[in-house]
């Protein structure tokens, strides 16, 4: 079965679904984010977005308290594109919503000084007791909150109002990946017959700290915060609704030997969080015969969980109608996933 | 399309209640509660000092001592957990696995959050006077364990430490919802069997709260108590913690052809919802919460005088467990009167993204040994038409029961599954 793509929406510091700089291939700026070191020899850049808080889907103040940046984008961005393709309530009811993320540790709203701070003082005490009466009297009660691994999904159904199936899943890109598998075979299976679909990526220390250790090649490391979501239907579906099917997904597969000599107009490649690895990659899937070949490594760097849905919306957006992509996205653990994407 | 029927062909669990489902058995049926002081680390000073743990040696016959799986459950305790859960059993697994083809298979794993920071990282970090950030990275670490380790925990790692014992599968994805972890995992592997588009799913589930960052930070959210955890009670004052790592085998029928296995119990349905209410309360009117039953009733096709037992969520909580009751009685309507409910979560403690795990065991013991769990705490029971047992567990065959769990942030999921030995 093929997946119908009837909306889309993407935020990255320089790349937003309604900027012109996306809209073209040649109008994008290879990444001149700065490097920081990071560990003792080893430096990395991070990029990270703007987010406007006089934006109209901009979270209420008093959820501001337990929300992570990626999860503020990903509410403003999921309720716009709800609102723009007037998805109504009862509609939204039966939605399923799936939500993919690759870091849980931010470090503007988990408050680091405060637990720093907390830590510091239980140095100097003398018994347990102590210790424990210093650290409960510091340690926040919202951490668990702030460290909610359904935080962004919760979150985004709260502001749109999705009710029905749905999950969390994690933490590297091709998490994403999973998430359009089960929708489609929940629309398969008609527990569901639209879906949100996305992955969103907070890029910091915390997720260099996850990921640098899993890869072979460290130097220039980057990463860049990102949210991506895709409105998916059947085809059925897609009819039903009468809304206009911008492009199908099809053939999800995991970890196959590549299909030699594939011939497609564009391959699209994925994953690296550094240079070495981005042409490694790149070397690796040249037995995809494409047109043109694309990776987003240059312009941004791994973009963890949203990297999937920037790969499935830049393809929509570049191809011609009939157009056929071949996406390759690989994981810090080594395993991959392939997809096909047609411009309707 | 038509859905494929799902087979239950094995579940086991390491728990406060006995490493695999015959130890679990046994405390199930004698009533065993496993809430102690807490041992893995000094409780004193705080409001809450009990929990239920796992408390056997479990490293002993550990692989791969000297790579980094060891320093990691050294570490991590959820890791530690699932490998001494994997080792029990890993040449049941891998022969089980070696039965199908590895585009036929999956796993799917049911996790929390990420561990805390590892003391290898915060010895490599800069000067940790640099920032309040690099300060915290290596203080946490302190503070939480003492052990050390290399990495910093990725959710991934635990079906990687699977696949490292018995060979690539098919494709491994981690469901990271909380308290509903486990049990959205044995959902979405039931989904892919449903769907026919899999044989063979392996479902994992692990997790503790037993650090004293975790603990003392739930405990100030209110969800914990120091007294006994009573669901269902009146006067009930909170949730136990506790810990677990499970894994449960859903196969299809050409699976259990494959296996040579007979079937004893059919997965017969799920539902997921969310509230989209509040992250820091669930939905009061528990819209969600019926939701997700009636989805997952509606999904087995079950006549509710046949629904004979529900293993609820029941954390103990002022919150959670008269809205839970409240949305039963919505759904079962006049059948309330014949159904019992119970949560187990006062004797093996609230196990978070493993809770469904181990109540999906907790469900398939006791419909094996054909008793009803007893709330062993209830001594004052939320008015409901509901049959709630109190302390003794209660004979009774099951043929059809529910076990339901909701997360913070309101994510719920229930499933439905049927005994077909009686």
């Amino acid at each position: 079965m093929r997946l119908c793509v009837t909306g889309y929406t993407y935020l990255e510091k320089d790349y937003t679904c309604d900027n012109d700089r996306f809209h073209r291939q040649d109008s994008l700026c290879p990444n001149s984010a700065p490097y920081v070191e990071v560990l003792p020899g080893l430096k990395a850049r991070f990029r990270n977005f703007h987010i406007d808080t006089a934006h109209p889907y901009f979270p209420k103040t008093s959820d501001l308290k337990v929300l992570r940046p990626d999860t503020v984008a990903a509410i403003i961005m999921t309720q716009s594109l709800l609102e723009n393709l007037n998805i109504s309530t009862e509609e939204r009811k039966e939605m399923m919503l799936l939500v993919a993320n690759s870091n849980f540790i931010d470090d503007q709203v988990l408050d680091f000084d405060g637990i720093s701070r907390a830590i510091e003082k239980i140095q100097g005490a003398s018994t347990h007791e102590e210790k424990n009466r210093l650290l409960n009297a510091e340690i926040s009660p919202l951490i668990p909150l702030r460290t909610l691994t359904n935080g962004s999904e919760s979150f985004i159904a709260q502001y749109t109002q999705i009710l029905g199936e749905n999950t969390t899943y994690g933490s590297t890109a091709l998490a994403t990946a999973h998430a359009l598998s089960d929708a489609n075979t929940f629309i398969r299976l008609q527990s569901a017959s639209s879906a949100l679909v996305g992955g969103t990526h907070f890029a910091n220390l915390f997720s260099f700290l996850n990921h640098y250790l899993l890869i072979e090649h460290a130097k220039g490391y980057s990463e860049s915060s990102a949210s991506c979501f895709l409105l998916l239907e059947s085809e059925e579906g897609a009819q039903k609704s009468q809304r206009k099917v911008l492009g199908y997904i099809s053939d999800i597969q995991y970890n196959e030997a590549l299909p030699e000599n594939q011939k497609v107009d564009w391959l699209f490649i994925g994953g690296a969080f550094s240079e070495m690895e981005h042409q490694r990659i790149l070397e690796k899937t040249t037995v995809i015969k494409a047109k043109n070949t694309f990776s987003w490594f240059p312009y941004t760097g791994n973009m963890g969980c949203a990297e999937l849905g920037m790969m499935i919306s830049s393809a929509l957006q570049w191809m011609t109608t009939g157009n056929v992509a071949s996406i390759y996205l690989e994981d810090a653990f080594g395993k991959y996933v392939t997809l096909n994407v047609e411009k309707a | 399309m038509t859905r494929k029927a799902v087979y239950v062909v094995a579940c086991e669990t390491l728990s406060a209640l006995g490493f695999g489902s015959e130890a679990l058995k046994i405390s199930l049926r004698e009533n065993y509660c496993a809430v102690e002081p807490i041992a893995q680390f000094c409780p004193e000073g705080l409001t809450q000092q009990h929990a239920c743990e796992v408390k056997q040696e479990m490293l002993s016959g550990f692989q791969f001592k000297e790579s980094m799986w060891h320093d990691t459950a050294l570490h991590d305790r959820k890791f530690e957990l699932w490998a001494a859960l994997l080792e029990r059993y890993q040449s049941t697994i891998t022969e089980t696995f070696s039965q199908f083809p590895k585009n036929r298979t999956g796993i799917v794993m049911g996790l929390g959050a990420n561990a805390f920071p590892v003391q290898g990282i915060a010895l490599q970090v800069k000067e940790p006077s640099a920032s309040g950030l690099y300060k915290a990275i290596e203080l946490i670490n302190q503070v939480n364990t003492q052990k050390g380790n290399t990495i910093f925990n990725h959710a991934d790692l635990y079906a990687h430490y699977l696949q490292e014992l018995v060979g690539p599968v098919g494709y491994s994805k981690n469901i990271l919802t909380a308290c509903s972890s486990s049990t959205q995992a044995i959902a979405f592997a039931a989904a892919r069997i449903m769907a026919d588009e899999a044989d063979f799913m392996f479902v994992g589930g692990t997790d503790s709260i037993l650090n004293q960052f975790a603990y003392i930070s739930f405990g100030k959210l209110g969800v914990l108590t120091e007294q006994q955890c009573r669901p269902f009670d009146v006067n009930r004052s909170g949730a136990i913690a506790g810990e677990c790592a499970g894994f449960t085998v859903l196969v299809s029928e050409e699976g259990l052809k494959r296996l040579n296995k007979r079937e004893k119990f059919q997965l017969l349905g799920f539902g997921n919802s969310l509230d989209a209410f509040k992250i820091t309360a669930p939905d009061p009117t528990g819209h969600g919460v019926e939701t997700a039953i009636r989805k997952s009733l509606e999904m087995a096709d079950i006549q509710l005088e046949n629904l004979d037992y529900i293993n609820a969520h029941g954390t103990g909580t002022r919150s959670n467990d008269e809205v839970e009751l409240r949305a039963i009685e919505r759904v079962v309507g006049d059948a309330a009167e014949k159904i019992h409910v119970s949560s187990t979560k006062d004797r093996h403690g609230h196990c978070i993204a493993a809770a469904g795990i181990l109540e999906f065991n907790v469900l398939l013991c006791s419909m094996e040994m054909g008793i009803v769990p007893a709330n062993l705490n209830l001594e004052k029971p939320i008015p409901t038409p509901l049959l709630l047992p109190q302390h003794e567990n209660h004979e009774k065959n099951i043929h059809i029961a529910l076990t339901t769990n909701f997360a913070f942030g309101g994510v719920n999921c229930s499933l439905a599954v049927k005994n077909l030995s009686i």
